[in-house]
């Protein structure tokens, strides 16, 4: 029981998608106007990790392994569209003017692919569904984070509620594309921060994930500066 | 040998077929499901828009239509009597893809109101043109909300013109009688000249709109 809970956990803090994997930034700047965007979007996207997660854990045994992520691409895409049809036509009309412009962009996240890809394949189907419901709701959690940061700063709101009553106008940067960056951009830059001084105050050194090509930057400096 | 480590380029290329055929009988099985119920609920949406421009009418206005110059124009009536007509119409002239706009006209041409039904302008700007929304706030939360159409500056300066009434169609800024959003300018510019057209359209082709949408065997369209 203990493995599955780590399986959700995971996905919300150590490996959030947008803040640790980077995945997915493309919806992430694009749709976080506003809070109940980010929900929306979130929402949308863990249904589909779910089913894709599980059924991509079924098939992984006997799909061979050269064609493995057309053959995945083409189950998250009937998986998208099956949701899309369903919410469509039964979907309270609310819920699907709410959700239903996020549901065909969940093809192309990346996060689905990246956790068919790197965990489904290679694990059982309990665990994958685990998997694709803490990806999930770390995703839901950060893009609704960052849509209430976003909404609160351009128009002062919180889920379409005024708090800031005083200027009408809105402050338009944070929720255009450019805010976007700067906001996810100071967020990234806090959370490597408390990373480092969690790892440099545990006496080891941080080490930064191997993809990343540190030659040229001295920002972490290994913890010299202790 | 195993299937998994199969690496014959015809074995690959029929297990991909497969899976695609698979999904497309998947998808067309869904769809075929779900279309009838998708047609419903596409139509009771458009008769919950219908009902905020025109008052009062107990028919299906979206099964009696009648197609004149690009302007789709919707019967609505109320014991078999005409009390509204709604024109559905489209432009490109926005500034990011198609505007479409329902228009709900008394019959004797006057505009009741404006709903803008399907845009992509930009948030904060020209949003704000086409998006009718009761502003929220703290401190009327707990109100509940109020009844009838939210107001929209861009929008409700329609109401009541007619295109018979000499109306210059266009944004004061090109010389017309209609005020237009600062930062919105484009956004203003076609959601002007899409209701003007339907209003002219409306205006030139009355006699005929009302003989087919009011006669006693309406065109029945599904």
């Amino acid at each position: 029981m203990n493995k599955y809970f780590g399986d959700v956990v995971r996905g919300i803090w150590k490996e959030n998608p947008v803040l640790v994997l980077l995945l997915g930034t493309c919806p992430t700047l694009a749709l976080t106007t506003s809070a109940s965007n980010g929900v929306g979007m979130g929402m949308a996207t863990t249904f589909v990790l779910v089913g894709s997660n599980l059924v991509v854990s079924l098939i992984a045994g006997i799909v061979p392994k050269k064609i493995r992520i057309p053959v995945y691409i083409v189950v998250i895409a009937t998986f998208v569209t099956v949701v899309d049809m369903l919410m469509k036509a039964y979907a309270p009309p609310a819920l699907y003017a709410a959700l239903g412009i996020f549901i065909p962009l969940i093809v192309v996240n990346c996060i689905v692919l990246g956790r068919a890809e790197a965990f489904a394949s290679k694990n059982g189907p309990l665990r994958s569904i685990c998997d694709g419901l803490g990806m999930g709701l770390g995703f839901t959690l950060t893009l609704t984070m960052l849509g209430m940061l976003r909404e609160f700063l351009s128009s002062g709101a919180v889920f379409g509620v005024k708090v800031i009553t005083v200027w009408e106008t809105d402050f338009l940067l944070p929720a255009a594309a450019p805010g976007a960056f700067i906001i996810v951009g100071v967020i990234l830059g806090v959370r490597n921060h408390l990373r480092r001084r969690a790892a440099i105050r545990a006496g080891k050194l941080y080490v930064p994930p191997s993809e990343i090509d540190c030659g040229n930057c001295h920002i972490c400096a290994n913890g010299k500066d202790k | 040998m195993k299937l998994r480590d199969c690496e014959n380029f015809w074995v690959l290329g029929a297990f991909l077929g497969a899976v695609g055929l698979l999904s497309a009988l998947v998808l067309a099985l869904v769809s075929a499901l779900t279309a009838p119920a998708i047609a419903r609920a596409d139509q009771r949406a458009k008769s919950a828009a219908l009902r905020q421009l025109i008052p009062d009418f107990d028919n299906d206005p979206a099964r009696e239509t009648l197609r004149i110059d690009g302007v789709t124009f919707m019967a609505a009536r109320r014991g078999g009597k005409l009390v509204g007509v709604a024109a559905e119409a489209e432009t490109n002239s926005g500034y990011a893809g198609t505007i479409r706009e329902l228009v709900g006209f008394a019959p004797d041409g006057r505009i009741l109101a404006v709903l803008v039904t399907d845009e992509k302008e930009t948030p904060g700007l020209g949003k704000n043109v086409c998006e009718r929304k009761f502003k929220k706030t703290i401190f009327n939360f707990f109100r509940p909300a109020p009844r009838g159409l939210p107001p929209n500056p861009v929008l409700d300066q329609f109401t009541g013109r007619r295109a018979g009434d000499r109306v210059d169609w266009r944004v004061r800024k090109d010389g017309g009688d209609f005020e237009y959003r600062t930062g919105a300018t484009v956004t203003s510019r076609a959601v002007t000249e899409l209701t003007g057209r339907a209003a002219k359209v409306f205006a030139a082709h009355r006699a005929r709109i009302m003989a087919e949408l009011n006669g006693a065997k309406p065109e029945v369209k599904r």
